[in-house]
């Protein structure tokens, strides 16, 4: 296992497709948080983002025998998991689920006032966020939470450039009147 | 710059260096109060957003994703096999016993032969049907005559 743990994602994926479950565990322990997170913060819940991280897993283990690296690994679980939630979330009514303390990594705030409003912000800004229409919540997440720029979220949206900023700024814009008086 | 444009430009500002680097826009935010507090209230939400904590996957989710695996991986050996196997035995069995139970054939008589030669030349039905059916073993539903 020692040995496992050196090696590259695209190793780990080679092996697991000859049927190596430990080098695919590695890999499940490298990745799940990441997918998770993606999934869960447009998803708004936890049941149905574990269920989507279960399945991008199950498609990047039948795909790993077909798999070529052209690209990062986490790339291409980032376009899997952006598939596997919009394919599933296609007409469906997400119930919100704000994200419990045990779920986010902690951010170094006191058990002070501040670390309460910074509580309080978080919960309405899910809840905000949860209101959006999917392919606004898709943007914001990819653009805004996940670092990427207008062309890789235009790109992972199937979307030109321009209708990504769209996206965007019109959610940008919800979100200030939903928070209102929190971003005072 | 009007204000109608500082706040599209406000609006469209993805990154806070986007308020901060347009110097038109930044002298009009200085000058005007009102559209200085949107972009006040846009900056905190981009800081809100790119803060959100990262979020962990719960404990056990690994587990139940290899158990899936493991699940998936699986062969479909016995049991599929063996109920196909079964129905298949099954049918030929069957086939077997109803092929055993069933009568020979009746022995074509040169009277049945000449009978159902009169009937297809035009003779009468029942003709045929007593020499297929000798004795008044006749189907039910129609009379001879």
């Amino acid at each position: 296992m020692d040995d496992l743990r050196s090696l590259s994602d695209e190793r780990l994926l080679a092996l697991s497709a000859g049927g190596d479950r430990e080098a695919f565990a590695l890999l499940l322990d490298r990745h799940q948080d990441f997918v998770y997170g993606l999934a869960r913060r447009y998803l708004g819940s936890r049941p149905l983002a574990e269920e989507t991280t279960q399945e991008v897993f199950l498609r990047l283990w039948r795909a790993a025998p077909r798999y070529r690296p052209l690209r990062p690994l986490r790339a291409y679980l980032r376009t899997l998991t952006v598939r596997v939630c919009l394919d599933g979330i296609r007409g469906a009514r997400v119930p919100l689920e704000p994200l419990p303390d045990e779920e986010t990594l902690p951010t170094g705030h006191a058990a002070t006032e501040e670390a309460l409003l910074e509580k309080e912000r978080r919960r309405a800004l899910g809840e905000a966020l949860a209101e959006l229409p999917p392919a606004q919540r898709m943007a914001v997440v990819l653009f805004h939470l996940q670092g990427l720029s207008v062309q890789e979220t235009a790109e992972l949206l199937e979307v030109s450039p321009k209708a990504a900023e769209s996206l965007l700024s019109r959610a940008r814009r919800s979100l200030k009147d939903r928070l209102g008086a929190l971003l005072g | 710059m009007r204000c109608t444009e500082a706040r599209r430009l406000v609006d469209e500002a993805s990154r806070r260096e986007d308020l901060i680097g347009n110097g038109e826009l930044k002298a009009h935010l200085a000058a005007c109060p009102p559209c200085a507090a949107e972009a006040h209230r846009h900056r905190r939400l981009l800081d809100f957003l790119e803060d959100l904590p990262a979020v962990c996957a719960p404990p056990g989710l690994r587990e139940r994703i290899l158990a899936r695996l493991e699940a998936e991986s699986a062969p479909v050996f016995p049991w599929r096999w063996a109920a196909a196997a079964l129905l298949l035995l099954g049918l030929a069995a069957g086939f077997a016993l109803g092929r055993a139970l069933m009568p020979p054939p009746a022995e074509t008589t040169p009277a049945l032969v000449a009978a159902v030669g009169e009937n297809l030349n035009g003779g009468p039905w029942w003709a045929a049907q007593s020499a297929v059916f000798p004795e008044g073993a006749a189907p039910q539903g129609r009379e001879t005559p």
